[in-house]
């Protein structure tokens, strides 16, 4: 197992290194910060002298080379917007997004696993078709959509909840809401069809055979193996999360990673993008890591390489 | 994961019935039929809309903007309300069915295909292939996709093409991970096992034991996904970063609709509509389907059959 | 079982981080929340001319003078008076008796450092580079409360740019931004780190009249229906740039002229190298129309690149008449003379540029193809988009159109004549000698001359070279909590004075 893990964490680390190329030499393919941060009218001489303050000027191979450096001392260098340090606002901007993500996902999940399994038990049922139409439409709900109407509804008109802004544990209800019901009703489903596999596997049917006449025993046996796949495509949805924090963040106005992310991105504040990358990066290596240990736990015929 | 231990042994009705037969089922289960007949017009309208009505979901009057919905004075194409340029709403969902269905349906199949065949390797041969393959998705995973959208279009140009590139790409792990997961626990079966002592060659393992085994999740996920790539392409329309006017698609009208949720919500209101039943109605559509071609299922809809 | 300790860890700083902010209800009857689409990444004095003036322009940090903002006369501030002693010299007296919020003293020596502030090549300013790139200011003590400033070229717009000139407190790091700026306005910025919210404190050590507002919180909210809504159930007092679809209540949706004003440029390239065919593009748009049906009446149709109270505006041009007719007849004109105009033409338009943007380019786009012009648009992302606007331009430059907008917020014609509309403009497309002499005879001359040689400028350029379509000028909305008694002006997109804000019912 160790040997596992220094394995996985070195093949993480080349993986993380790649990445971080990648990132920065496509994003300087996007343009350069020099426009988008001055205004439009800057005279050139302005926007050279920025450039040239910035190292912008300098042969892209320089400037990588000059980031490397910077990044074995640990420095991940300035934000161009504001000038703090980049990491810095990162990490400041992490954990409001994990734990967005983390309630999503626990929400989602545990509706998934009940919901998913007992529509399994009679599939074309009532209950199958009611949960399958919900959790469906849940899923092809664009989510900006449902947070605006929640605004429109839950704080404008019922006056129940804040519109937006952090403090309270009720400000957390609509976010969380837009997040988890995307992946809620995906997972519902797959939980779902991996159900109805298991439950009609000769394993089950065996244990039926044998007289096993608790639907406990037998849901217990089937859901274990039925939850392989549910356990891959929550990892995606959950890898999925800073995309999907997007929206919410920006409306709501969290101060979370995926709207760092995307006005670094709209910036080309380089510096930034880079270091919330690699950050994410290695959260998701994290959980790619848990999933697999997941699948050694779920399935003990499955080894690691 | 149906256990084909015998997969020869499923019985196949003699083929001139199986398409009446078929229709008896579909008809039977009323949700799947209301899902075929939803589809089905959408298919029609993406084929033969953008010929019907070639003008009248361009057709501007600035006069009657965000005209409300259900109100015949106008003439029956604007009885879902008109637009924020006062173009009739369901003129511009049926021509924009064609983009969105080519989008969604192309980013899907796309992702499917580049994930099973890398998911496959993946799954199957281990060793240094697979952790190559498996470290390029998690970087493909950690890449931000806006960045990836923001890039494609900076370097190609905002074609239809190109978004479909986007969308396929961003999605491509979802299925590589499904499809591995999978492999790992069927090629460790019995009828897996015993193929290999039989001696069987590796692309006949891997294309008649393990990859029939392997579609019903990935189809699952795939119909799962087409809802998802629709959404997705209509958060990059609303970024910019989309297909670009005068062509529609479901997701551009979603988005461009949003800033007047709290005024005019119909702008937004029946694309949203259109491609959530369309989802549905693609996944009621794949249940009947596996419930169908699967021996171990099919009873659910034959016995109604015959009652 | 690490999945487990992980969820009560998260538990654990979920709970923590609701405990720890707590519920930030507004106590203080007169604390007020101001939700704007704003990040306002870096609030440094030197920025204030950027929207960043909304929240420490004249309010955290003072400038010397002050723009009437109804007829863009500078007024005194921390400047008493002024003068032209020397052509290229000016004499500034001081306000005596004015300390900052951290008690330096307000002198000629806080002036002149903060003069240098600016110019340090160090700093990232935007009002260098937005006002001063090609203007060096050189600063000169006279005595404790007056000083000299000046040019190397005679500069008779000082007493406005002097309304540029914010002055920071002269212990404020001379070779670093800060995101806490010091001035001698009525609020002070209590210690915050960058990325913090803002949050504007009266101060008690204020020269002039005590503000009624006693504290200010600024709060960025992207979505325009959510300013509106947390104006609309009270969690927010003013909510800026409400989109024209959520200003629907005008008991507290007030409209305001933002300075800036919309055009689409021509280049002067292909088909669009003919006068007529320019001509006739200004002539098939029905402006009326499009004001009407996609904006709404508080919009202006322009006739020129800025308002009515800058220097050199010219009341007499009129807009461009609706006349499809004719449009036609100057198309087939310039199509006997072989000049291509079946030729596809790209309107180069910016996405997410402003509110109906996209609807007003289609709209447009119609309109031409009713006399017989094939325009296509060509959205584009920020970055692409500036490639195309400023010089030096990509060879071969392509014919097409280019949507833009501009504001004018300082009281002059000279920033925006010479940019677009000189031969050695950044953002000129064409050299017309006898517009170029106008201009620079109107950018050496001063007072009625200099209004009336850029009003001749511009009826010039107008009638003669047609190197734009004219659109509007622009309109904001703000919502305005009923407690509030204040209204939006035309400088409020870029300088938002709290001490103006009056509550009702309490005087």
């Amino acid at each position: 197992m160790r040997s596992y893990f220094r394995q996985r964490t070195m093949q993480s680390a080349i993986s993380l290194f790649g990445l971080v190329v990648l990132v920065f030499f496509l994003a300087r393919l996007t343009g350069n910060p020099t426009d988008l941060l001055l205004p439009v009218d800057t005279p050139l001489a302005v926007r050279e002298e920025f450039a040239a303050r910035h190292g912008f000027d300098q042969p892209m191979l320089v400037q990588f080379g000059r980031y490397l450096l910077d990044l074995l001392q640990f420095d991940f260098g300035e934000s161009l917007r504001d000038g703090r340090p980049a990491l810095q606002m990162v990490l400041q901007a992490f954990p409001t997004t994990l734990l967005l993500s983390f309630w999503a996902m626990l929400i989602s999940l545990v509706i998934a696993i009940v919901t998913g399994s007992i529509a399994a038990w009679r599939p074309g049922g009532v209950f199958d078709r009611i949960a399958s139409l919900i959790s469906l439409a849940g899923a092809s709900i664009p989510n900006f959509w449902i947070a605006i109407v929640g605004v429109l509804v839950f704080s404008v008109w019922l006056r129940a909840l804040p519109t937006s802004g952090t403090g309270t544990p009720w400000h957390w209800i609509m976010p969380v809401t837009v997040l988890f019901v995307r992946p809620c009703g995906v997972l519902t489903q797959v939980v779902r069809s991996s159900m109805i596999d298991a439950l009609a596997s000769p394993y089950v049917k065996t244990a039926r055979a044998r007289g096993v006449r608790s639907r406990v025993v037998i849901f217990g046996h089937a859901l274990r193996n039925a939850m392989l796949p549910v356990v891959t495509v929550a990892g995606d949805q959950a890898a999925g999360m800073v995309n999907g924090a997007v929206i919410a963040e920006t409306v709501f106005g969290f101060p979370g990673i995926g709207k760092l992310m995307i006005d670094s991105i709209m910036f080309r504040d380089f510096a930034v993008i880079q270091a919330a990358v690699m950050v994410t990066a290695v959260a998701i290596f994290v959980l790619n890591i848990l999933i697999d240990l997941a699948y050694a736990l779920l399935d003990p015929r499955v080894r690691h390489g | 994961m149906s256990d084909m231990t015998h997969p020869t042994a499923a019985a196949k009705p003699p083929r001139e019935h199986a398409l009446a037969e078929a229709f008896l089922m579909l008809w039977r289960d009323k949700f799947a039929f209301l899902s075929a007949c939803f589809l089905l017009l959408v298919v029609i309208a993406a084929l033969f809309g953008p010929s019907l009505l070639p003008d009248q979901a361009l057709q501007m009057n600035l006069r009657g903007r965000n005209a409300p919905p259900f109100e015949l004075e106008r003439g029956w194409l604007y009885i879902l309300g008109a637009d924020n340029m006062g173009r009739s709403l369901l003129a511009r969902l049926v021509i924009g069915s064609r983009y969105t269905l080519m989008i969604a349906g192309s980013a899907v199949v796309l992702a499917l295909v580049v994930g099973t065949i890398l998911g496959l390797i993946a799954g199957y041969r281990q060793g240094r292939i697979a952790t190559i393959i498996l470290r390029g998705a998690d970087i493909l995973m950690s890449f931000p996709s806006l960045l990836l959208a923001l890039i494609v279009l900076f370097v190609l140009a905002p074609s239809v093409g190109n978004v479909v590139l986007v969308l396929a790409l961003s999605r491509v792990p979802v299925y590589l991970r499904t499809c591995r997961a999978e492999v790992l626990e069927i090629r460790e079966r019995q009828f897996v096992k015993a193929a290999k002592v039989l001696g069987a060659s590796h692309a006949r393992i891997v294309f008649l034991h393990i990859l029939p085994n392997v579609v019903p999740t990935l189809m699952t996920l795939a119909t799962l996904e087409f809802a998802a790539v629709m959404l997705s392409e209509s958060s990059l329309s609303f970024l910019g970063l989309g297909v670009q006017a005068p062509a529609v698609t479901w997701g551009l009208m979603v988005a461009d609709g949003r800033g007047y949720l709290a005024s005019a919500w119909w702008l937004s209101f029946w694309p949203g509509v259109a491609i959530s039943l369309t989802a549905i109605s693609a996944n009621l559509m794949a249940n009947w389907i596996r419930t169908a071609t699967d021996p171990a299922q099919r009873w659910r809809l034959e016995k109604r059959t015959r009652a | 079982m690490s999945k487990f300790r992980m969820a009560n860890l998260l538990c654990g700083v979920a709970i923590g981080s609701v405990v720890a902010t707590g519920a930030f209800a507004q106590d203080d009857a007169n604390a007020i929340t101001i939700v704007t689409p704003y990040a306002f990444d870096n609030i440094d004095a030197c920025n204030s001319s950027s929207e960043v003036g909304l929240v420490v322009r004249e309010n955290v940090v003072e400038a010397l003078t002050h723009l009437n903002p109804e007829s863009g006369k500078p007024e005194p501030r921390l400047a008493t008076s002024w003068e032209q002693v020397e052509p290229t010299v000016w004499r500034i007296k001081l306000r005596e008796g004015v300390t900052y919020s951290d008690d330096s003293a307000f002198d000629a020596d806080a002036v002149s450092r903060s003069i240098e502030r600016m110019f340090n090549p160090k700093l990232d300013c935007l009002n260098r580079g937005k006002l001063f790139a090609n203007i060096r200011l050189t600063p000169k003590v006279v005595d404790s409360h007056t000083i000299d400033i000046s040019t190397e070229k005679p500069q008779p717009l000082m007493p406005i740019f002097m309304s540029f000139l914010t002055i920071e407190s002269p212990k404020t790091d001379f070779d670093a931004m800060t995101s806490t700026p010091v001035g001698t306005g009525p609020f002070a910025i209590p210690q915050r780190n960058a990325g913090d919210a803002i949050v504007l404190v009266r101060q008690d050590k204020y020269w002039g009249e005590a503000p009624a507002v006693s504290k200010a919180t600024y709060v960025r909210r992207d979505e325009s229906a959510l300013r509106a809504a947390m104006v609309e159930v009270g969690e927010a007092d003013i909510g800026l740039n409400i989109a024209i679809q959520d200003a629907t209540n005008p008991e507290t949706d007030h409209g305001y002229l933002n300075g800036e004003t919309t055009r689409l440029r021509f280049s002067f390239e292909g088909p669009l190298a003919d006068i007529r065919v320019r001509k006739a593009m200004n002539l098939a748009i029905d402006r009326e129309a499009l004001r009407d049906g996609l904006f709404n009446q508080d919009y202006a149709i322009a006739t020129q690149m800025f308002l009515p109270r800058i220097n050199g505006y010219n009341p007499d041009m009129k807009p461009w008449p609706y006349d499809p007719e004719q449009a036609k007849a100057l198309i087939d004109e310039a199509k006997k003379d072989g000049v291509d105009v079946g030729a596809e033409i790209p309107l180069i338009s910016r996405i997410n540029f402003y509110a109906n943007g996209q609807e007003t380019m289609e709209a447009m786009i119609a309109m031409w193809q009713m006399v017989g012009l094939n325009v296509k648009l060509q959205p584009m992302e920020r970055a692409q988009w500036l490639k195309l606007v400023n010089k030096p331009y990509a060879e071969p430059r392509p014919a097409m159109l280019i949507q833009e907008q501009h504001d004018n917020n300082s009281g002059d014609a000279t920033f925006t004549m010479h940019f677009r509309y000189h031969s050695t403009g950044q953002q000129s497309e064409f050299g017309d000698p006898e517009l170029d002499h106008l201009i620079d005879a109107a950018d050496a001359a001063s007072g009625d001359e200099r209004v009336k040689l850029f009003q001749q400028a511009n009826a010039y350029s107008a009638e003669n070279v047609v190197p734009d379509v004219m659109m509007f000028h622009m309109v904001n909305y703000m919502r305005i909590s009923d407690r509030l008694e204040f209204k939006p002006d035309g400088v409020t997109s870029t300088m938002m004075e709290l001490s103006q804000i009056k509550f009702r019912g309490t005087n």
